[in-house]
This record gives C-alpha cells, sequence and structure tokens, in this order.
C-alpha cells in the first residue's frame, strides 16, 4: 500500500514537471502553429540560471525561481523576436527548422561555457515526513503545488483576461486581429515569456528533485513534454496539463514494471498507439479542411 | 568584355546541353577514387571527410525525398539509418563468413536498406492518415523507440554499442553508392511517381482527384527514402567499426534535417550542396573547438532568416534534369492502359444520385438531393452561396462522405469511394479556387492528370528500362499536344502560378481532361471572367461535350453562361432543391427569383451566426444603390453581426465585445471571408485600425473566389452612418450621395490595380462616372487618406461633389 502511494507520488511529480513543460509548447504551438523546438533548452537553461542563482549567488528559494523565470521568459522572447519573427511569413518549415537550430544553439552554447554537469546545492532545507510508511518530501508537495498554481493561474489568465482572449483570437486568425486593435506582436511576445517562463520555472523545480544538471538535460525532457502536449491535443491548454500527467504515470508505472530502460519505449510506444486511435490527441479537435 | 561573357556563357550552355557528361565524370570519379584509395595518394583524414561527404549526401537526398519533394516533415531519419546499420552490421559479423565478408560487404548494406525499408513501411501505415506535424511526431517517437530498443537487446551489445565490423567501407564503395542513390532517386522523382509524389506537396486533394493513389505514391516515397537511410547507415558502420545507440539518437537526425534544409528542399543538388558544405564546414570549425557547435546552429539560423528555402530551393542544376526524349515511333502505344475508354452510349444515365444528404455537424448542407444526368448533356447547377452546390460535388468526386444516399455511375456505386478510384472510374473535376499545383510546370500538371494511364512501376522508373523511356515520351506527347489543343502549348514549360488567370482556369480543364473523364465537373469555370472570356469558355465547354463526348455539370453564378450552355438545371438553395428543369422554366420560377433577390426583392440575407435562415429586411442598405443579382448572390448568407465595444463617438475603435470574446472571432471566421483574406490582412497592414460608430456591426460579404470582390460592410443598428470596404477602397453609406472615399486602395502604395473589380454598391451610371474609383488610378491628395495608419478623419474638404470626376 505504502509502495504504491509512493509510487503514485513519483507520477505527481514527474507528471507536474512534464505538465508544465508541455504548457510551453502547447502554448506557442496554439497561438502560431508554430512547433517551438528550443522550448526544452529554454527549460535547460531555467535549471542553469537556478544553479548560478542557488550555487554562485545564495540566494534564498523565491528569488532564485523569479531569476529563473524572469531570465527564461526574456530569453523566450527574445527567440521570438529575433529568430522567429523575422519567419512568420515565409514556409512553415523554415520556421521549425530555426526552432530546431536556436535549440541546437543554445545547448552548446552553454555548453561551451559549462562542459561539465553540475550539481544544484539545496536550495530548501528537505523536510521528510512519514505516513505509515509514505515518505513525503517537502520538495514533492512544493513542486506539485507549483505547478498546480501555476497551471490554475494560466488557465485563469488565458480564459478570462483580455490578453488571453487576444492570445485565442490569436490563434483563430492572426491576419485579421491587427483590424480589431490588438497589438499583434505584443500578444505573440507575451506568449513567448508565459511559454518560457514555464520552462524556467520547470527547470527550477527539476533542478530540486533531480540536483545534477547538464547542457544536454533539455533534449530528451523537452522532446517529452511535447510528445507530453501531444497525447492531450497540442494546442489545448487543458491538454497539456493532462498530457504531462498521463506521461509521468505512465514513465513511473514502467520503471516499476519493467527494467528502467523500457521507458522511453514505452512512453512512445503508448502515444504511438494512442495517435493511431485518437490523432488529435486526447482533447484535440480535428481540423476540417475546406474545398 | 562583354563578348567574353556571352562566349563564355555560351560555352556553359554547350557544357550543360551535354548531360552524358555526368555519366562521363561519374565513371572517371569511380575510377579515380579506386586508384587514389589503393596508393594512398590523399591524405587519411581527407580521404575520411570526404567518405563522410558521400553518406551525409546519401542521407540528405533520402531525407529531401519526404521532406523536400513530399512536403511532409519526417524528424527521425536517424531511426531508419539505425535499423540500416544494425542490420548490415548483425549480418556482417554474425551471418556472414568473415573470409568472405569483401564479397558479402554489398549484400550486407542492400539488406540493411531493406530492413530500414520495412521499417517504414511499418511507421507509414498509421502515420499517413492525415498530414500536418503528425509524420514528425510518429517518425520522432519512431526514433526514439529504436534507439531504446537497441539499448536493450544484448545480442547487439545494448547500450555499450555493437563492435567487430571490417573497416570494409572504402572510398570506391562510397563513391559508387552516393552516385548511385542520386541515380536512382533523381529517376524516381522524374517519373510519373515522382510527380505523383510532387502532387501531394502541392495540393494533396487535388492530385487525389486527378486520380493519384496519394497513399500509394507516399507509402513508395517514404520507403525508398528509407532505404537509402538504411544503406548509408550501413555504410556508416563500416566505417567506423563502432556504432551504439547514442549514434543515432535525435541529434544526428536534426543534423540531416539541417543538411537538407541548408541546401534547400526540393532540389537533389541542393541536397548534395547541402552536405558538402554542412560536412566540410564543420571539420573547417574544428579549430573552434567546442564553439564550432555554436557557430553551426547560428549560420543556419541567419540562412533560415535571409534565404528560407535554403541556397538551391526548388530550383533543380540543369544535369540533374533529364532531357526530354522525342518519341521516336509513333505508331507503337506499348503502354498507355485503354488509350480509348468505350463510351456510354449517348442517352443512358451516366450519373444517378438518390437521396443524397450531407451534415456539417448540425449544419443540413445537401439535403435528399436527387438526380439522374444522362450521357452527352450539359447540366447546370445554381443557387445562393452557401446552398450545397461545391458540396454535391465533393461528394460526387468523393472528397466527402456523404451522411446519406448513393451515386451510381456508369452502374457502378461509387458512394464512399476514395477521389482517386472515382477519377479512375471516369469522373474527373475542377475547383472552385483553382488548385492547381504551382509549383510544377504546365505541362507537369498535366502528366499529373495522366497518372493512371501509366503503366509501369517504381523499379522501372528508377533503372529507367526501356518500357518507362517509351511510356515517358508518350505521355509528353499526349500532354503537350493536349495542351496544343488549349492553346496554352506556349506556356508548356512556364510554373503554373505564373500563368495569367484565365489561363490557370484554362489548365485546371486541361489538367481534368488529361485523366480522360466520361464526366466532367466545372465548379465556377467563368468565374472572373469578362463577357468575351465567357463567351468562349461557352464555346470550349460545347466542344469538349462534342470532341471528347463528354458529359458535363457546371456551377456557375453568370447567369447568361449558365442559360446559354445548360440543357437542364437545377437550383439549389439551403441545400434543397427548389427547382428543375430547362432553362427557361427556371427563369421564370418564382421560388428561383425569391431564393436570389430574397422575399422583399432587394434586401440582404444575412444569418447571424446562431439562427438560420435569419433575415434583416428593415436594415437593408436599399439607399446606396439597386441590388442587381449579382450583388444579392454575391452577398448569399456570410454576414455576420459584431458588437463593439463602448467606443470613441463616430469612429469608435473596434473592439471585440467583452462578452463572449473568443466565439465573436469564431463567429467571424466561420462567416467565411476565405476569399477576402488577403484583402484584409492588405488593409490591417496599412491601418492600426478601422473606426466604426458605436453600435456598428461588421459585415463581411464575399464573393466566391480570391481577389476580385471583397466588401466588407460596416452597417448600422440605430444610426445612419456605415462604412462600406472594397477593394478599390473605404467609403461612406453616404456614398451615392456624397461620394466620400475614405481611402483609396489605388492610391495607397500596395495596390494592385489590375484586382480592384467593379464596387457593387455602386450603379452603373455611378461606375460610369467615376473611371478613377474603378482603375484605382486617382489623385491621393484630394480627399483620400494616402498615409497609412493614419485615422480615418472624414472633414468637409474629404466629402466632395458627386459630380466631379477625381476621387
Amino acid at each position: 500500500m505504502a509502495y504504491i502511494s509512493q509510487q503514485l507520488l513519483n507520477m505527481l511529480q514527474l507528471g507536474s514537471i512534464y505538465a508544465v513543460i508541455a504548457l510551453g509548447y502547447t502554448m506557442v504551438y496554439g497561438v502560431l502553429s508554430l512547433i517551438n523546438f528550443a522550448h526544452g533548452d529554454i527549460f535547460m537553461v531555467g535549471a542553469f540560471l537556478c544553479f548560478i542563482a542557488a550555487g554562485k549567488l545564495h540566494m534564498p528559494f523565491v528569488p532564485v525561481i523569479l531569476v529563473a523565470v524572469a531570465g527564461t521568459a526574456l530569453l523566450g522572447v527574445g527567440v521570438e523576436r529575433f529568430a522567429y519573427r523575422p519567419l512568420r511569413d515565409a514556409p512553415k518549415v523554415s520556421a521549425i527548422i530555426t526552432a530546431l537550430g536556436v535549440g541546437v544553439f543554445i545547448e552548446n552554447f552553454t555548453l561551451a561555457l559549462s562542459p561539465y554537469p553540475r550539481h544544484v546545492p539545496e536550495i530548501l532545507p528537505v523536510v521528510n515526513w512519514n505516513f505509515s510508511g509514505l515518505t513525503v518530501s517537502s520538495i514533492q508537495v512544493l513542486i506539485v503545488a507549483l505547478s498546480i498554481g501555476l497551471m490554475v493561474v494560466l488557465d485563469f489568465i488565458v480564459r478570462k483576461t483580455s490578453y488571453g482572449m487576444a492570445m485565442r483570437a490569436l490563434s483563430w486568425d492572426i491576419k485579421t486581429l491587427p483590424l480589431m486593435g490588438v497589438p499583434v506582436n505584443t500578444i505573440v511576445a507575451l506568449t513567448f515569456a508565459i511559454g518560457a517562463g514555464f520552462g524556467g520555472a520547470a527547470g527550477t523545480m527539476y533542478a530540486m528533485a533531480f540536483p545534477v544538471i547538464d547542457p544536454y538535460m533539455g533534449i530528451m525532457i523537452g522532446w517529452k513534454a511535447f510528445i507530453a502536449a501531444v497525447v492531450g491535443g497540442i494546442g489545448n491548454i487543458r491538454g497539456a496539463m493532462l498530457g504531462g500527467y498521463i506521461l509521468g504515470a505512465v514513465e513511473t508505472l514502467a520503471t516499476v514494471a519493467l527494467p528502467s530502460t523500457y521507458r522511453d519505449f514505452v512512453a512512445f510506444t503508448l502515444l504511438l498507439i494512442l495517435l493511431v486511435f485518437r490523432p488529435n490527441g486526447i482533447l484535440g479537435v480535428p481540423k476540417t479542411i475546406k474545398v | 568584355m562583354r563578348a567574353a561573357l556571352n562566349k563564355l556563357n555560351l560555352y556553359w550552355d554547350a557544357l550543360m546541353s551535354r548531360r552524358y557528361l555526368l555519366f562521363v565524370f561519374a565513371g572517371v570519379g569511380f575510377l579515380a577514387t579506386i586508384v587514389v584509395s589503393r596508393y594512398g595518394l590523399i591524405d587519411q583524414y581527407v580521404e575520411l571527410v570526404a567518405m563522410y561527404v558521400g553518406i551525409n549526401i546519401i542521407l540528405a537526398l533520402s531525407l529531401n525525398l519526404v521532406n523536400g519533394y513530399m512536403g511532409e516533415f519526417s524528424v527521425g531519419h536517424a531511426g531508419f539509418m539505425a535499423v540500416g546499420a544494425y542490420g548490415a552490421s548483425i549480418l556482417s559479423v554474425k551471418v556472414f563468413p568473415s573470409m568472405y565478408s569483401m564479397w558479402c560487404f554489398p549484400f550486407a548494406i542492400i539488406a540493411g536498406g531493406v530492413m530500414a525499408a520495412a521499417a517504414a513501411v511499418v511507421v507509414a501505415v498509421p502515420s499517413f492518415k492525415t498530414r500536418g506535424d503528425y509524420l514528425a511526431i510518429v517518425t520522432l517517437s519512431f526514433n526514439m523507440i529504436v534507439k531504446s530498443v537497441l539499448e536493450n537487446i544484448d545480442f547487439v551489445g545494448g547500450p555499450r554499442g555493437f563492435l567487430g565490423m571490417e573497416k570494409l567501407t572504402t572510398l570506391p564503395w562510397v563513391f559508387a553508392w552516393t552516385a548511385i542513390s542520386i541515380w536512382a532517386i533523381r529517376n524516381f522523382v522524374y517519373s510519373n511517381i515522382g510527380r505523383g509524389v510532387l502532387s501531394v506537396r502541392e495540393d494533396e486533394m487535388a492530385g487525389a482527384a486527378m486520380g493519384v493513389d496519394t497513399r500509394k505514391v507516399k507509402l513508395l516515397a517514404f520507403v525508398v527514402s528509407s532505404f537509402f537511410a538504411g544503406v548509408a547507415g550501413g555504410l556508416y558502420a563500416h566505417l567506423l567499426q563502432f556504432i551504439s545507440p547514442r549514434t543515432f539518437d535525435i541529434l544526428k537526425s536534426t543534423e540531416i534535417l539541417i543538411m537538407v534544409y541548408l541546401g534547400g528542399v526540393g532540389s537533389i543538388a541542393g541536397s548534395i550542396a547541402g552536405a558538402v558544405i554542412y560536412t566540410v564546414l564543420i571539420e573547417a570549425l574544428r579549430v573552434l573547438g567546442m564553439w564550432r557547435m555554436v557557430v553551426m546552429p547560428l549560420l543556419l539560423v541567419l540562412l533560415m532568416i535571409y534565404r528560407p528555402k535554403g541556397i538551391f530551393g526548388y530550383t533543380e542544376f540543369r544535369w540533374f534534369k533529364p532531357a526530354t526524349r522525342k518519341k521516336k515511333v509513333s505508331a507503337a502505344k506499348p503502354c498507355f492502359v485503354a488509350i480509348e475508354p468505350e463510351r456510354t452510349v449517348q442517352g443512358g444515365d451516366i450519373l444517378v444520385v438518390e437521396g443524397l444528404t450531407h451534415y456539417f455537424g448540425g449544419l443540413c448542407a445537401l439535403s435528399d438531393f436527387n438526380l439522374r444526368l444522362s450521357s452527352g448533356r450539359i447540366m447546370g447547377i445554381i443557387g445562393p452561396n452557401g446552398s450545397g452546390k461545391t458540396t454535391l460535388f465533393n461528394l460526387i468526386s468523393g472528397n466527402y462522405r456523404p451522411t446519406r444516399g448513393s451515386v451510381k455511375f456508369d452502374g457502378i456505386e461509387i458512394t464512399r469511394m476514395p477521389p482517386n478510384e472515382i477519377n479512375s472510374l471516369g469522373i474527373a473535376r475542377t475547383f472552385q479556387n483553382i488548385r492547381l499545383f504551382n509549383e510544377l510546370t504546365v505541362v507537369d500538371n498535366v502528366r499529373v492528370g495522366m497518372f493512371n494511364a501509366v503503366d509501369y512501376n517504381a523499379t522501372a522508373a528508377m533503372l529507367r528500362t526501356r518500357g518507362f523511356n517509351e511510356c515517358e515520351a508518350e505521355v509528353t506527347e499526349r500532354a503537350y499536344s493536349l495542351l496544343e489543343l488549349f492553346e496554352i502549348g506556349r506556356y508548356a514549360r512556364e510554373l503554373a502560378k505564373n500563368l495569367p488567370y484565365g489561363m490557370r482556369r484554362r489548365l485546371e480543364i486541361v489538367r481534368a481532361l488529361a485523366t480522360r473523364p466520361k464526366l466532367l465537373l466545372l465548379d465556377e469555370p467563368a468565374a472572373g471572367m469578362n463577357p468575351t472570356e465567357t463567351g468562349i469558355l461557352m464555346e470550349l465547354v460545347h466542344r469538349l461535350r462534342d470532341e471528347f463526348r463528354l458529359t458535363v455539370m457546371v456551377i456557375e453564378h453568370h447567369m447568361s453562361f449558365i442559360m446559354g450552355l445548360c440543357e437542364r438545371i437545377q437550383v439549389l438553395d439551403f441545400g434543397v432543391t427548389i427547382a428543375a428543369g430547362v432553362p427557361d422554366e427556371i427563369k421564370n420560377d418564382k421560388k428561383v427569383i425569391e431564393a436570389y433577390l430574397g422575399k422583399s426583392g432587394g434586401n440582404f440575407r444575412t444569418n447571424t451566426g446562431t439562427t438560420k435562415n435569419c433575415r434583416t429586411p428593415k436594415d437593408g442598405p436599399t439607399d446606396v444603390g439597386q441590388i442587381t443579382p449579382e450583388i444579392a448572390q454575391a452577398i448569399g448568407r456570410q454576414a455576420a453581426p459584431v458588437r463593439l465595444e463602448e467606443g470613441d463617438e463616430k469612429y469608435g475603435r473596434l473592439h471585440i465585445d467583452t462578452v463572449d470574446k473568443g466565439k465573436r472571432l469564431e463567429g467571424i471566421k466561420k462567416a467565411g471571408y476565405a476569399g477576402t483574406d488577403d484583402f484584409i490582412q492588405d488593409i490591417a497592414s496599412n491601418y492600426d485600425e478601422i473606426r466604426m460608430s458605436e453600435g456598428s456591426r461588421l459585415m463581411l460579404i464575399k464573393k466566391n473566389w480570391k481577389d476580385k470582390i471583397a466588401v466588407i460592410e460596416l452597417r448600422p443598428c440605430e444610426e445612419d452612418d456605415y462604412y462600406g470596404i472594397t477593394t478599390a477602397g473605404i467609403f461612406r453609406n453616404d456614398y451615392a450621395k456624397n461620394r466620400t472615399l475614405l481611402w483609396d486602395r489605388g492610391a495607397s502604395p500596395i495596390a494592385k490595380p489590375e484586382q480592384s473589380g467593379p464596387l457593387p454598391y455602386v450603379t452603373p451610371k455611378d461606375a460610369q462616372g467615376n473611371n478613377a474609383l474603378r482603375t484605382g488610378q486617382s489623385n491621393a491628395s484630394d480627399n483620400i487618406i494616402s498615409k497609412p495608419a493614419e485615422p480615418v478623419k472624414p472633414s468637409a474638404e474629404a466629402e466632395i461633389n458627386g459630380n466631379k470626376d477625381v476621387l
């Protein structure tokens, strides 16, 4: 029983991190129909900012996460401004390739600056609570609570505020929106800022849970979070959350039932099977093509 | 100097026309590589880099086939490479006897390629259901799965990697395989199947409608591509003599992608250039140490920004294009299947439609449609916009599957057949919004139409057999003669997108004829034509029917065209047949007149989005001029209301109302100004805002196809003011009286005069006295906002007298 609860907790923790990263993918995709392949690396930058703030500058927790979020948000906006915006009217593929290029650039830039894996120090003192065999660490609670808080805030922003309205409108028709008096570039920048900021927050959480970080860590985790976004229905915010938790659950289960090397195999096979039956993801809506 | 240049140019042309030199170079190159590697004439490092270049060329070419020629987006090519590498290595290490490894090597490589191709079939079957980013996700997962599986197989070393291969990959081998890949992929692309693949990239739906079995060609291209990726993998494994699952991770896939897009998609020369530049640059930048991997992606991003199509991008080096051969024997037509299909006897029912019904969600687009069409007849389908005409065509041609009902063609039930099968039975169509294969030449557009007339397979195409050559010559000759017949032969080598509008319409008909149909469906063929052109078209359709012994169905809005052409007409309104008969009956049918003009004769009919058939008889702007049937039909029911936020006085800034924001926009979107997108963008990019009075409604009116008339009317609910936007400009509702043109499109720097159509709100008389408006030439300083982004401020000076011919 305790074992099962423990695993459930692990699922929740991993799923939260995936969900928060997946949100970044899905927001950008939802608004610009662009798969932002650099997002996994923005997540990595978030973890490294956390390392710098906590390990080098010895900041306490709140400033650390603020630095990570603000830094990545800035990075996201910069990437949009200088790499994606010039290509907004170009073929979609060019933008995707640019995204790949930006990703590789960020990875290797970080690698050139910091060629070795880094160890992130403990930012908050870890407290373990014991409930009849079930160990709950304060970090796990923090991660889950923080992620859920972030998701609620995002859901609110997108559904209830005028900026969120503009984002949703943007996904419908980027050509008409300026006609309605909406400053499109600001909205796109805001979307990237929020998406990348979420990546930064996820990076911090990840660094707290798994303290060894390296410049290439964003690749695999980023792709997986992308898969999570697809499973939920890419472009759909609640879908991304759902996908994140599903992926967290599947991976945890796979590690429990099989040798850990089968984890990726199970996760991706599941994705393929799911896509055969639901090509648009769980919450996605199929696009109809007009003749 | 110039003479010398000209001379040089001549030499260059002469050299380029000698395509066989390519084979000479290939042969000499191959011998050279043998000599070089046998006697160690070049530095080992240079030789190694050269081999990397060769392998990368194969990889880039194979990926280009999928991403460039087919227009899909595969991101996991390293997965297929891995299958080939491990497959070939297992064979050469564990299966083939090591003493004969030299002789077994090519077989190992081929087997690796075959294994990769088999894997491709497994991947392709689920992933070709839909387009878009789907294949990207599936191939990505495939790459990850392959890596994960390999890590878990101890037999091949698991995560530690696999070694024991001899260094069998040598420069001559790499050269030979590279040459074979270039040749085979080039042959594949320049064949019937290749044209099918290209048609998928350009417009999959149009391809299917022209009889291309899109699933088959996509699968074939994918399999061929994976085969060569596998070959490259095998060569790579026997060069490195060590492979591990990590070798083939997503970074490797990214590398191949970069090579393809660097060189340019859809071009063999591009792939070669991309692979060479990338490989050499990576080596040359070694001096930068760790920073070279920072510089490389930066260069890529810059290249994408300044040259999004890559270095070559859809253009091809002349030597890689096959020569157009003249046909030698004209009598024998060995490969054409069924050259003249037997026509049904005149008089029999060629098309029988019974109870055909189609729903889009809750909207009934076509309801209980019945039709018996005799062979050899010309029939017209008319009705206001949104009445279900095009839906009917889509159902007959297989683009939509009906909710209920059946379609029989020539006695065969075709109700749920895929479009390409329906086409090969003998139904061809054109599209309302012209769907040509824009990046293909005119003659290739026609040759795609002959997809099913060709009788050779992919292997024959790749090997360029004799049968293939004869067949291609035949197809080409027929394509040219068809083009000549319709007098567009002189455009044959032009890209379809460069044709003038009328020619594009005509080419679409020729392309449809190339499929040798018995029944031709023409969807608004006369749209955008002037009376003379319409007359010519009418003659053409008659000629088609007589010379090609066709049965023709036409959707059209030009009443004179329909009445003059058709022997029978059926009228649709809201998906329901409201009349059928000979032209004279239709002309005088009360219901038909009502459907076109509305009940009170001259009012707009609007659909408010929530209620169907909602009519607003009261506030129709009848004062602006006569509403002719053309206008009435142009308006159709594509209108949607938008409430405005409490705004500034007269020209309140247009906001979307605070309740239901998302839905409002959606409402506009659905109202469908599909054809006016460009125009709206045009305005949007020149104005920060469009100002409207509070409580105004935005009504979008479109005509059925792009770039002709786009009217956005800002219409009052309570007040008297509203503003109309047309391709000519933005004007006020009192236009007829005062001619207040707020913005003249003709005067703006982005204007394209040929696009400005007649103003639908102007009576013919008005239009006559106002040439400037029609031609778009006017004096900007008078009353027009000539500077973009300046708010519209109508002043006393801005309103000029109606008789003045300035504007």
